[in-house]
């Protein structure tokens, strides 16, 4: 009888070291859900962060120098920068997804409208040195956009903005894009060329300033 | 369209690297300087919208917070905080002396006012207390018969923007969300005002430096302003909508990752429903009440501080913001005289006034929390118009107004924690000498006004003060 005693007393001993061991050894290897931020109460002063996520949202300098280099442009224009003062508060200061909302995605279109102002200001008249609008006739009016030339230059925004093909969905809603923004322009308007510039700055926009352009 | 074709090389990997992907990663490039933070539900709330479309309304829409608008104004160098309101001992009587407070001795002529809060009085004519003076020089009698007031007695650090006294990011897990646009601040920083956050991290504020920040976030500008007409914006509202939904379904496999997707998704339904709506709302002068109250109009600089911080004011009461966080700098003011002092104090008492006014004008409740970093040493003098002449955080505070349009809140006493003879802030009492507490403290209070007390650990957590804190420190009734 105390033999077996003595026997689970020890297993029992065991136990208790093998779990101090674990728990001692084993804290460091679970990433801390809290932080002390600096104040004189470690505990109470402490907040909580947890993330275990592979993304991250890009801050309003990354934002805008992604843009820059997706599309090519080496400097940006004096427009560019002026958007971007009056836009940068509105991004996070984190990298934090969480701190994604309405105003961000908003300025981060609007910014992204003016770093294709310029791409299309350049590329309008770049002939055969075009990267992006390959196939596009910027002189004539929207209604000539044909299916074929909008593709490729889906294509090509896609590869290089995204890194990878455009999904059935993404398709849909960019060719959706095409038929409602058509249907919002008069039978004149069809025709002028500083429309089919907008509907082609507008496009850029949309991909520069989605949600896989904006997190890394 | 076309498929499997040979991808071209993307931009970045150009540059000789691997695009780095894992947040490891980019910890290892330097480019993420902190974990991230999750608190998605609230983050939902706030970006709900009551206008959203039939379809998107079961997924993302949500009512005005039936939170009272909060609105911290932080008054950043060092304030005289304890020596505008008056701290009293733990007997709830003066102090022996208040002649490092630069008050002069324990005859201190008292003013009470918010129903029983003490504030150094008349002397020779003249209130002492300039923040008392500015606050009824803005807001009128009967707004000042509907406010309350506690002052906080709790030590901080001087000089400093790391006092974790800010609460905006409980206030928002605790459930109050704008309509419009998300938390504001007036500085670039994870709260929006030059402190840190207590316990909770806020979401990322909108940082208002013009009126024009607050008008840009609602809409599109510069190229697509130009060349897109209001048709054309909202189908691009809608096509950026509708991508950030399908690219962010990546993050439904992750942990908690579903919360953030319908996080996006919201943003991107927010972001077209605003585009829909104009700015018209969120403009403070449209209120002529309003525009009296902070003397602005259609002419006024969109950029001074009358116009930001009553815009600002403006959208948190009408609940088209949430978590609202004003800074006034110049705080840090022992230049050996009063003057600099008694004008800086003043000119927040003016702001406090105007805040208690507006809520008035817009018949909304207001609580309104004060914060500074540090305080204020004078010599040692009988006079009660001593010089500012050093820093001396152990005498700090902090204020809370509370102003409802009906009554004035009822309080059980004007006053948390309480200050010793060697006239500091007592740091043997549970807060007094954390402003990490101190901040834990108002917000039990913020919701005990808001009749939501039950809410506290929830929201806390582990950090959370005990009931018996929190039957110390919770003086609203």
């Amino acid at each position: 009888m105390i033999t077996k005693n003595k026997r689970l007393m020890m297993q029992f001993s065991i136990l208790i070291i093998i779990g101090s061991l674990l728990s001692v050894l084993g804290f460091n290897c679970s990433p801390s859900k809290m932080y002390s931020l600096g104040s004189s109460s470690n505990e109470s002063s402490s907040v909580s962060k947890s993330e275990d996520l592979p993304y991250a949202l890009l801050n309003a300098d990354q934002a805008l120098s992604s843009m820059l280099n997706v599309t090519g442009q080496t400097v940006s224009s004096t427009a560019v920068r002026n958007e971007f003062n009056i836009r940068n508060s509105a991004f996070a200061v984190n990298s934090y997804l969480s701190s994604m909302n309405a105003p961000m995605l908003l300025s981060a279109t609007s910014l992204a409208g003016e770093v294709c102002n310029s791409l299309v200001t350049t590329e309008r008249t770049a002939g055969a040195a075009r990267n992006f609008f390959t196939g596009v006739n910027f002189n004539t009016g929207p209604s000539t956009i044909t299916v074929g030339s909008y593709e490729t230059v889906l294509d090509k925004f896609s590869q290089k903005v995204w890194a990878r093909d455009l999904s059935e969905n993404e398709t849909k809603l960019f060719v959706d894009y095409r038929t409602e923004y058509l249907a919002t322009l008069t039978p004149a308007e069809q025709g002028q060329t500083a429309k089919t510039s907008a509907f082609y700055m507008s496009v850029c926009s949309a991909f520069l300033s989605s949600f896989d352009a904006l997190i890394f | 369209m076309k498929r499997n074709k040979p991808q071209e090389i993307p931009s970045w990997a150009k540059t000789g690297h691997s695009k780095p992907v894992t947040r490891r990663e980019l910890l290892a490039h330097g480019i993420i300087p902190f974990a991230g933070t999750l608190f998605a539900p609230q983050m939902m709330q706030l970006l709900l919208s009551s206008t959203a479309s039939a379809q998107s309304a079961a997924k993302c829409a949500t009512s005005i917070s039936s939170f009272a608008p909060f609105i911290h104004l932080n008054l950043s160098g060092g304030a005289a905080m304890s020596s505008n309101f008056v701290p009293m001992n733990a007997s709830g009587a003066p102090l022996a002396s208040y002649n490092k407070m630069g008050l002069g001795n324990n005859q201190l002529p008292i003013e009470r006012e918010f129903g029983g809060g003490t504030f150094a009085g008349t002397e020779n004519g003249a209130l002492l207390s300039k923040m008392l003076e500015g606050i009824r020089s803005a807001a009128d009698a009967d707004t000042i018969s509907r406010t309350s007031f506690i002052g906080v007695c709790v030590r901080s650090r001087d000089d400093s923007s790391e006092n974790a006294s800010n609460i905006s990011g409980l206030v928002v897990k605790a459930g109050l969300n704008g309509t419009h646009l998300p938390n504001l601040g007036t500085r670039s920083s994870s709260t929006g005002v030059s402190d840190m956050p207590s316990v909770l991290l806020p979401p990322t504020p909108l940082v208002v430096r013009s009126f024009r920040d607050i008008t840009n976030s609602l809409g599109y500008s510069a190229a697509i302003g130009t060349q897109l007409n209001e048709a054309q914006k909202i189908k691009l509202a809608n096509l950026v909508s509708g991508l950030s939904q399908q690219q962010s379904r990546k993050l439904a496999s992750l942990g908690a990752g579903d919360q953030l997707q319908k996080l996006v998704e919201c943003a991107g339904i927010k972001n077209k429903a605003l585009v829909e709506e104009g700015t018209g709302a969120v403009n403070p002068v449209l209120n002529a009440a309003v525009g009296t109250i902070w003397q602005i109009n259609n002419n006024s600089n969109q950029g001074s501080n009358d116009y930001v911080f009553g815009s600002m004011v403006y959208n948190a009461l009408q609940g088209f913001a949430g978590a609202t966080g004003l800074e006034m700098g110049g705080y840090d003011y022992h230049d050996n005289s009063r003057n600099t002092g008694n004008t800086r104090d003043r000119n927040a008492g003016v702001t406090i006034g105007r805040i208690l006014q507006t809520a008035k004008a817009l018949q909304k409740p207001v609580f309104l929390y004060v914060t500074s970093d540090g305080a204020v040493n004078s010599p040692e003098s009988d006079s009660r118009t001593a010089p500012w002449t050093s820093d001396r955080g152990s005498a700090g505070a902090s204020y809370i107004f509370m102003y409802t349009p009906t009554r004035r809140p009822a309080v059980s006493a004007n006053q948390i924690g309480h200050f010793t003879d060697a006239q500091v802030a007592d740091d043997k009492f549970p807060i007094g000498n954390d402003p990490s507490r101190a901040a834990q403290a108002v917000f039990a209070n913020y919701l005990q006004f808001n009749k939501r007390i039950g809410d506290f650990s929830r929201v806390v957590g582990r950090n959370a003060l005990d009931a018996s804190v929190l039957s110390q420190v919770i003086k609203v009734a």
